[in-house]
């Protein structure tokens, strides 16, 4: 039987350096995404401790509004924190995988 | 109040007009003895009916559309048990109202957590 | 919706109450008192109420019951034949209060039920007040 000689590792062709740089841009925009809620929830939650201010301050206006807000707020925030462990694990499996 | 679902909003929305109406029940019998105290009412269902009309049709009503209820002044005098009879059917549509909130907010939290309790 | 001043609304409500109960309490206590003739018999009180707005922007500008003032109504006394009265005048007659006994308990039953009205009411707005607070507090 013949052996094949092992041929000299050829040149990445242009098309799949170009694949590269997509899922680049595709973890860009799912980081971009991950800031963008992140600001959101920030802000949300600035709302809602001016909220709670005004209720500690003695404006008891509206006080079904201050707790649907705090819910809301609660809700956004554990949404952020599931997004950042699912984040992490992403990444951890990433750097776990055999180059 | 821009949450997670439009829905928020309309509840808060509604929110406002139940618990105007506990406010207004209220005054109505403390004003009771006063001579010539008309009782006061909140004019708040038109905008609910067109709302209504809108779901119906298949679209979610804006919330922001709907105006803040409004309490209006009426020729009828304050009896007892009328008022207290239509306070109690306020105050259980406000309570179903805060049910109606908490449900969904348990149910998105269910979501969020991914069936995980607590 | 500032629901703790509509608590003060019901507040006022039974204080309200509170100052009818008492002045329908004296009359009826008083209806049977006599003075001696040329003196002034008892009067008979009557409680003014009126509704007072604009004191509480947080409270949506609903009105507010006050007690105005407590005045003798100035009613007319009621002559009883009785002679033998010490404070019977020269024809024989006595002067009593002129209080409507029947009038005053069915005012007194009338005030109660009010009182209880405003007395539920503040309840309930309690009870919304909690409920309002315990959204998401079981999860």
């Amino acid at each position: 039987m013949s052996i094949t000689p092992i041929s000299a590792i050829e040149a990445v062709p242009p098309e799949a350096a170009t694949e590269l740089t997509g899922v680049q841009d595709a973890t860009g925009t799912a980081f971009d995404q991950i800031v963008t809620h992140l600001e959101t929830l920030n802000s949300q939650l600035v709302g809602s401790q001016q909220a709670v201010q005004q209720l500690a301050l003695g404006n008891t206006d509206n006080l079904h509004r201050v707790m649907m807000d705090l819910e809301q707020t609660r809700l956004s925030f554990e949404l952020a924190l599931a997004v950042r462990n699912k984040a992490l694990e992403a990444y951890q499996d990433l750097m776990r995988m055999q180059v | 109040m821009a949450g997670p679902d439009p829905i928020f909003a309309l509840l808060a929305r509604a929110l406002d007009g139940a618990a105007l109406r506990q406010a207004v029940h209220t005054a109505n019998l403390a004003n009771a003895s006063v001579e010539g105290f008309r009782r006061l009412d909140v004019s708040f269902d038109s905008e609910l009916e067109r709302a209504r009309a809108s779901l119906d049709v298949g679209t979610t009503p804006e919330p922001d559309a709907l105006t803040g209820p409004q309490v209006v002044q009426t020729q009828d005098s304050v009896r007892l048990d009328r008022e207290m009879a239509l306070m109690a059917k306020d105050a259980v549509h406000y309570q179903a109202l805060l049910g109606a909130f908490d449900r969904s907010i348990g149910l998105l939290r269910l979501a969020v957590r991914e069936g995980r309790e607590g | 919706m500032g629901f703790f001043s509509v608590l003060d609304i019901s507040a006022a409500g039974m204080d309200v109450q509170q100052a009818r109960l008492e002045a329908a309490a004296q009359n009826l206590a008083n209806s049977r008192t006599t003075s001696a003739p040329g003196t002034p018999a008892y009067q008979p009180l009557t409680v003014v109420v009126h509704s007072v707005t604009g004191q509480d922007a947080a409270a949506e500008n609903l009105p507010k019951p006050v007690v105005a003032a407590t005045v003798p109504m100035n009613a007319q006394p009621r002559l009883v034949y009785d002679p033998g009265h010490p404070d019977a005048d020269e024809r024989g007659f006595v002067s009593l209060p002129g209080v409507d006994p029947i009038g005053s308990m069915l005012d007194l039953i009338s005030i109660s039920r009010s009182y209880e009205a405003n007395l539920h009411a503040f309840d309930l707005t309690r009870t919304l007040i909690q409920k309002t607070l315990d959204i998401g507090s079981r999860r």
